[in-house]
This record gives structure tokens, C-alpha cells and sequence, in this order.
């Protein structure tokens, strides 16, 4: 007690006590990066975005994630120092956007999109730090033949930079706030919405429905809006009204992206992988896409005869295949009469008169509801099989044979278990293998694949039965047009792949991994199309890539420029 | 001298020098202490933490144990020898030795039991600051890197501590050396804070001298293997009897050195 009573311990206790607080409140205080609202910077006619948010945050997820903690095991220290160099490299302490704003006519006319790159960083350190370190700002401002002009705009400043008398980029910098992009006007919009002046993209009822419908804001999003997409190209230049120009627009209106009202796009981490959701918006429909959210689920049943330790596989329904088949040649029909030489309907009677097979009435017309395509292993041999299940067996099998007169192939047949097994062998010595199995067509470039297709179906485990698969789709709800189950069985292999480069060498090859599988379905809705899938690192893994490609780009660079630099000082 | 007269000699050493003796102990810990701050206050410090590997924890691990051994030998000397100039002189400036001289001990007694408690305190202080180091490094890494198992780094971590271990004596019979020959500068000069200057002005005189090429030494011993990602603990791989017995040989002539002036000294 009488110690506590003394007035140095007192003021020690207190001032020690405030400093805990202070040093909780600063670490515990989220950045702006950390709590970024990009689309707050975007005008409201916004044509799409796609924003990172928090990318350190996005690191951390990567490291924790699955995939990351079994790569570094196989990678020890690369893949450290990898990390590392992009921690240091000054890309981390923000969120980032990329949007189309439009499109705007350049020097001749012609119709140029306009693109935004928005990067809110946590500091406006940080952010002079990318500038100069990761986007090398003044090293190319101040290169030979370059012409740089700035300006104040409301409480930035613009920088306008010029390569042989064209604009090559503009730039503006506020506070801890940086854009860049191929358009003065592009910025200025961004600025303007920026300071108030005008609405942002967080006003548009259809961006604040579509992001509800991806549930998930974390990580990355992404955004296309319909109508403004539509806008785009209806208010595109004269150039665009006459050709090409037309066929696009017939194209566009054809294949009902005029109905199209959003997409949404969410990409984040939960349970130590990447569920990324796709949200297309089109509650009225038309055209193609309106035959695409009608086609009914595909019922998976070809799935029963690809074996369980297939390395991936994709099975579809195809049931609206004809129907999607005579509107699109209809609309090729439309767009070709803008002065084409020939007509979709010329090409295929060319085709049928050339080969004798009737591409809608034998091939699509005989085509079942479901098709599938997997990738088979065989010891260290991989080989791809297609199956199709069959309205008319024996068209089928008559088309093969007027291909295999056309193209004056050898066919000869065996028997594997009871099934006949053709193999179609052509002038240069190699062709398909296939088989009729169960009213469905299996085929592959090699035998072994199609031989394990008839031992999955004689009561071989097959994928549809297994675990691995029953796992992964038991989050389904409603009957999936299609779906899509990678084993990731080489995924590690082709990270290493992936990341590899001129700075980083990551083990591409001999890497099995005991992943969880990938899954991806399509489900149609009253209001349009859903996908989800669920993958080990997802698009993470494409932005990796490209920023640590980038870093070594840059570093290679900076090393041949010290080279150039010595050999010149030493020459003088 | 009787037993309980030791014991009771003993306790008035170590009640006077505990908390000095906590503050040393604490200040061979500077370098993990800085490092620990970084750890909290700089959020890139802790990422580059957390994306560690197995691999990458034994390089930090012997990163550790040379910086410690580094800062031990350089620094570290400096805290010792503030710690060892304290010994007498303080007490002869503020005349409580005078007290030890009215009990029945003799003079050489006290100066032995000064100079072990005091050496004991000293050596253990430094030796064990490279094992506590390199051992909270260590669990640092294993808490917060995703990619450091325990299974897969205590490989590397023997390896280190097993090198750490032997590092830690020859850090102890120089740190005995150093605490001698300050020990002899507390006998020689009543005022303490006289002592200190001396003490500093020899071991400034000492580094000036020895400093740059010691702790260059034990850095390009380090990073020897220009090919290899790894550092090199080979300069921790093996005990030479030689060195270590000279460097015994002179502290203990430093001691005895102590002796001789502590007993002709004039004290009042």
C-alpha cells in the first residue's frame, strides 16, 4: 500500500496505461486501405470496375490459405522471399480499382475505351512510394522525347504525359489518393466525383442491387452495368454505325446483352480457399441469353462414367443446343448482310456439300442433353476424353464415317470388355480413339482414356460416386446447368508454373498435393445466371502472378540499365 | 569464517546487486528488445514474419545467434563493464565496505566474494542472452509464421542452439575477462565514477584497436560461403582450448592484480 501511495509509481502506472491504449487505438484503427469504398470514386454511369480491396489483407488470406501453406512447403524459401519482395515493393498498403468509364473518340475517330486505374492508399507516403518505386513514375516522365504538363484541378494536381506528340497517360494525385489512366477527361470525371461535384456509382440502384446479390464485398469485386454497357455501344461514333460497326450492334442486340441489366463479380477467402460468386442479372432476358438462363440443369449422369481419380472434368447440359445453334446462325444470318462475303448459311451448305454431313440436322441434331470432358491419368500419361450423350446413335456413327472418307482415315475396331473400339488413324498416323458406351459417344486422342471410361462404366469407382466429388457439391442448391471438379492433384506444379520468373524459380513439376478439390456450377435463376466455385487460391492467384512478374521486369530492367551505365562510364 | 557468515555475506551481495544485476540482464536483451518493437509498431516487419518458412527460420534463427554474438561483444562490453566498475568503488565512495571490515572476515574474503557473485551474475547475463535470444526468436517465429511447423524447423533450431551453446562460452570467458580487468579499475579508484571513465576510456581504447576486426570477424565468418542462401556458423563449431585458457589465465591475473591492490590499499 505504500507503495501505490508514492507519486512516481502512480504516474508511472498511468502514463504506462496510456501508452497501452495509444499503441491498442493505433494498431486496432483501420487505414483507408483497410476500409476502402473505391466505387465512392467512380461516376454513377460507371461501365464496370474491378477493385482489390486491402491487398496486405489479401496477402495475409493468401499465406494463411491452403494452397499457400503447401506450396511453401515444397517451395521453402522462394516462395518467402517472394512475399517479401512484394511487401517491400510498396503495393500492399492499398485497394485498387480498375474501371471503364466509356468510350471516347481518339484522333480519328475511331471509338477508344476509357479506362481509370484508382489506387487509395493507406499513407500519402505510400502512396508517392508506388508511384516512384513500383510504377517508376519519374524515371519515365523524365525519359528522353517525353513531354510531361501538369495542372491544379480542385485539389489535385493532373500531370499529362505525351510520347511523340500523342497522349500517352495522365496521372493525378490527391492525398493519399492516385489515379491513372488513358484519358485527361477520364480523371477529371473521377475527380469531379471525388470532390462532390458529381454522383458517384454508390447512387446507382443497380450497382447497390447487384453487389446484395454477390453476397461478399471482401477481397476482390467486380462490376458491368447493363445499360450502360448498352449505352456504350449505341452512342458510339459514326464509324461504328456502318460494317462492322453494324454487324457488332446486330451482334450485341442479338445475343441480348441489351437485356443484360448487371453482372457482379466477388472473389474472397473463407475456410482457407476462394469461393468466388458471378451474379449475371437478367430478369428480362432475350435473345441467346435468354435461351442460355432457360436451358434446363444437365443431369449429370455422364459423370457415372469418368473415374473417380479423374484429374478434372466438366459436365454441361446441352439440352437448348439446337435452339442456341439456329439463333446464332440467325444472327451470323443478320450480321453478315452488312456486306460480308459470305453467308453463315453459303458456309454450311459448302460444308455439307464438301464432307456430306449435315452439321445441324446430324451433329447437333443428334446430340443428347448433356455433354462432358475430362482429363484422365495413367501412371505420368495424362489424356483428355469427350463423352456425349445421344439422341441417334447411328447418325452419329454414320457422320464419323463420311469424316473418316473425307479425310481418307483408316478405321479399325477391337474389342475392350465386350465394347467395340474404333480407332480412326489418318494420312500423318494418328487420330481418335472412340466408342459407343450406353447411347453416349466417348472419344479421345488416346486409347488408354477411353478404355478407363469402359471400366468405370463395367463398375469402376467412378467420380460421380466419390467422396471427393460428393463433398464438393453438397453446398448446390437448385440443378446446375453445368459444373466443373478439378482434383488440383498438380496444382502446386502449375503455381509454380504460374509464378515462376526471371527473379523467382518455384518447383513447376513433381509437386503432388493433397489439395481440397476445386468446384465450379452455373445455376439459372428467375432473375438470370449464378455461378459460384470454390478453388484453392482462385483469381488471387492471376494477380500473384502479374505483380510479382512485374517486380521482375522491373528489377531485370533496373540491372540491364546498371550494366548499360558501368560499361559506358568505363568506356569513358 | 563460519558458515552462516558466508551465507550471510552472500545474501548481502546478491540483495544489493539483484535489481542492478535485472536491468543488465534486461539490457543484453536490446537487440530483441528493438526487434520486438519493430515486430509491433511496423505492420511490414510482421508480414515479413508470418510468410515465413521452415527453411527460412533456420537462416533467421543463425541471423539471431551472430547479431547476438555481435552485439555482445561490442555493446555488450560496455553494459559489462558499468555493471563491474560498480563492484567496490561505490561501496568505498558511500563507505558501506567499512561495515564487511568490522565483521570477522578478512579483506581478501571480501574481495573474492565481490568479485564471483559479481562474475557470476555477469557471465550468466551474457552467456545465457545468446540462448534466451536465439530460444525467443524462436518461439516468436513458430507463433506468428503460417509456413514455420515445429516438426520441420527443430532441425534448424538444434543446429543453431547446439552452435549458440558453444558461442555462449566464448562469449563467457571474454565477458570474465572484461569484468576483471574493470573489477581491478572499481579496487583502484575509490570514486566510481572515476572508475567508469577508466573503464570506458580502456575498453574505447581496446575496440579502437581490436573492435572493428572482432566484430568484422565474427560477421565475415558468418557470410563466408558466398554461393550458399545459409549463414555460416562454423566460427561457433568448435572449442579451442588455447584461446579459451589464456583468456582464463588473464582474468585471473586481473583478480589477483585486484587482490594485491585491495589489500594494500589505504582505506578510511
Amino acid at each position: 500500500m505504500n507503495r501505490l501511495k508514492r507519486k512516481s509509481f502512480v504516474v508511472g502506472i498511468i502514463l504506462g496505461a496510456l501508452a497501452l491504449v495509444f499503441g491498442v487505438v493505433m494498431l486496432a484503427k483501420p487505414s483507408k486501405a483497410e476500409a476502402p469504398r473505391l466505387e465512392a470514386y467512380l461516376p454513377s454511369d460507371t461501365v464496370g470496375f474491378v477493385q482489390v480491396s486491402d491487398l496486405r489483407a489479401q496477402a495475409l488470406h493468401i499465406i494463411e490459405s491452403e494452397a499457400w501453406r503447401a506450396f511453401s512447403q515444397e517451395n521453402q524459401s522462394a516462395s518467402s522471399l517472394m512475399m517479401m519482395a512484394l511487401n517491400h515493393a510498396n503495393v500492399l498498403d492499398a485497394s485498387y480499382a480498375v474501371a471503364l468509364l466509356g468510350t471516347e473518340a481518339d484522333e480519328k475517330g475511331n471509338p477508344r475505351p476509357a479506362f481509370v486505374l484508382v489506387g487509395e492508399f493507406d499513407s500519402e507516403t505510400n502512396r508517392r512510394q508506388f508511384q516512384h518505386l513500383f510504377l517508376q513514375l519519374g524515371r519515365r516522365v523524365n525519359a528522353r522525347g517525353v513531354e510531361s504538363n501538369s495542372e491544379e484541378y480542385g485539389n489535385a494536381k493532373i500531370t499529362v504525359v505525351k510520347e511523340a506528340g500523342g497522349e500517352a497517360f495522365t496521372y493525378a494525385q490527391g492525398g493519399s489518393t492516385f489515379l491513372l489512366s488513358n484519358s485527361t477527361d477520364a480523371i477529371k470525371k473521377v475527380l469531379d466525383v471525388r470532390a462532390g461535384k458529381a454522383k458517384s456509382l454508390e447512387t446507382n440502384e443497380t450497382f447497390l442491387r447487384a453487389r446484395t446479390r454477390t453476397a461478399s464485398r471482401e477481397g476482390m469485386f467486380g462490376y458491368l452495368d447493363g445499360a450502360a454497357l448498352a449505352r456504350v455501344v449505341e452512342s458510339a461514333p459514326a464509324a461504328m454505325s456502318e460494317g462492322q460497326g453494324a454487324a457488332f450492334r446486330q451482334l450485341f442486340d442479338g445475343l441480348g446483352l441489351k437485356s443484360l441489366e448487371s453482372v457482379a463479380m466477388s472473389s474472397a477467402f473463407a475456410d482457407g480457399r476462394v469461393v468466388e460468386r458471378v451474379a449475371v442479372a437478367a430478369p428480362n432476358a432475350e435473345g441467346v441469353l435468354k435461351t442460355v438462363t432457360r436451358n434446363p440443369p444437365t443431369e449429370r449422369a455422364l459423370l457415372a462414367l469418368v473415374p473417380a481419380d479423374a484429374l478434372q472434368a466438366f459436365d454441361a447440359s446441352v439440352a437448348g443446343g439446337p435452339q442456341v445453334f439456329d439463333e446464332m446462325l440467325a444472327l451470323a444470318e443478320q450480321a453478315s448482310a452488312n456486306g460480308a462475303k459470305k453467308t453463315p448459311a453459303s458456309v454450311l451448305r459448302e460444308f455439307t456439300e464438301k464432307t456430306g454431313i449435315d452439321l445441324r440436322g446430324e451433329i447437333v441434331g443428334a446430340l443428347g442433353a448433356e455433354v462432358c470432358a475430362a482429363q484422365l491419368a495413367s501412371g505420368d500419361e495424362r489424356g483428355g476424353v469427350v463423352i456425349l450423350s445421344l439422341k441417334d446413335e447411328a447418325a452419329f456413327a454414320r457422320v464419323l464415317d463420311k469424316v473418316a472418307q473425307e479425310k481418307k482415315a483408316n478405321v479399325t475396331s477391337r474389342e475392350y470388355k465386350g465394347v467395340t473400339v474404333w480407332q480412326m488413324t489418318g494420312e500423318k498416323g494418328h487420330g481418335p480413339t472412340y466408342a459407343f458406351l450406353n447411347g453416349n459417344f466417348v472419344a479421345s486422342g488416346d486409347a488408354f482414356a477411353v478404355e478407363r471410361v469402359i471400366d468405370t462404366a463395367q463398375g469402376g469407382a467412378s467420380l460421380a460416386a466419390s467422396d471427393a466429388y460428393r463433398a464438393a457439391t453438397a453446398g448446390i442448391e437448385g440443378g446446375p446447368q453445368f459444373v466443373y471438379f478439378n482434383s488440383n492433384a498438380d496444382y502446386l506444379a502449375r503455381l509454380g508454373a504460374s509464378l515462376s520468373n526471371k527473379e523467382h524459380e518455384f518447383k513447376s513439376q513433381g509437386t503432388a498435393s493433397n489439395l481440397r478439390p476445386s468446384f465450379a456450377f452455373g445455376v439459372a435463376r428467375a432473375d438470370g445466371f449464378y455461378i459460384e466455385s470454390r478453388s484453392p487460391l482462385g483469381a488471387f492467384q492471376r494477380v500473384l502472378a502479374g505483380m510479382t512478374a512485374r517486380l521482375s521486369n522491373e528489377k531485370a530492367g533496373k540491372t540491364v540499365e546498371k550494366k548499360v551505365e558501368k560499361q559506358a562510364g568505363a568506356a569513358e | 569464517m563460519t558458515g552462516a557468515m558466508l551465507k550471510a555475506m552472500l545474501w548481502k551481495e546478491w540483495r544489493e546487486t539483484r535489481l542492478k544485476w535485472l536491468a543488465f540482464a534486461l539490457a543484453f536483451h536490446i537487440p530483441l528488445a528493438i526487434a520486438g518493437l519493430f515486430l509491433a509498431l511496423q505492420e511490414s516487419v510482421r508480414f515479413d514474419v508470418r510468410v515465413m518458412t521452415d527453411g527460412y527460420a533456420a537462416y533467421v534463427l543463425a541471423g539471431a545467434l551472430v547479431l547476438q554474438s555481435g552485439f555482445l561483444i561490442t555493446a555488450g562490453l560496455f553494459l559489462l563493464s558499468f555493471f563491474a566498475v560498480g563492484s567496490v568503488g561505490a561501496e568505498l565512495d558511500n563507505r558501506s565496505i567499512f561495515f564487511l571490515f568490522d565483521r570477522p572476515v578478512r579483506r581478501w574474503q571480501v574481495l573474492l566474494f565481490k568479485f564471483v557473485v559479481g562474475a557470476v551474475q555477469t557471465t550468466t547475463c551474457v552467456g545465457l542472452s545468446i540462448l534466451t535470444t536465439v530460444t525467443l526468436v524462436y518461439v516468436a517465429l513458430a507463433a506468428m509464421s503460417s509456413g514455420v511447423t515445429l516438426d520441420g524447423s527443430w532441425t534448424g533450431f538444434v543446429n543453431v542452439i547446439s552452435n549458440a551453446m558453444r558461442g555462449t562460452v566464448w562469449t563467457m570467458a571474454i565477458a570474465l575477462m572484461v569484468y576483471s580487468a574493470t573489477f581491478l579499475f572499481s579496487v583502484l579508484f575509490e570514486k566510481w565514477w572515476i572508475a567508469v571513465i577508466a573503464g570506458a576510456v580502456s575498453l574505447v581504447l581496446m575496440f579502437y584497436n581490436l573492435g572493428g576486426k572482432f566484430f568484422e570477424w565474427v560477421i565475415s565468418s558468418a557470410t563466408s560461403k558466398p554461393s550458399s542462401e545459409e549463414l555460416n556458423l562454423e566460427v561457433y563449431g568448435r572449442l579451442d582450448p588455447v584461446p579459451l585458457l589464456v583468456m582464463l589465465v588473464v582474468a585471473t591475473g586481473f583478480y589477483l592484480a585486484s587482490q594485491y591492490v585491495f589489500e594494500r590499499k589505504e582505506m578510511r
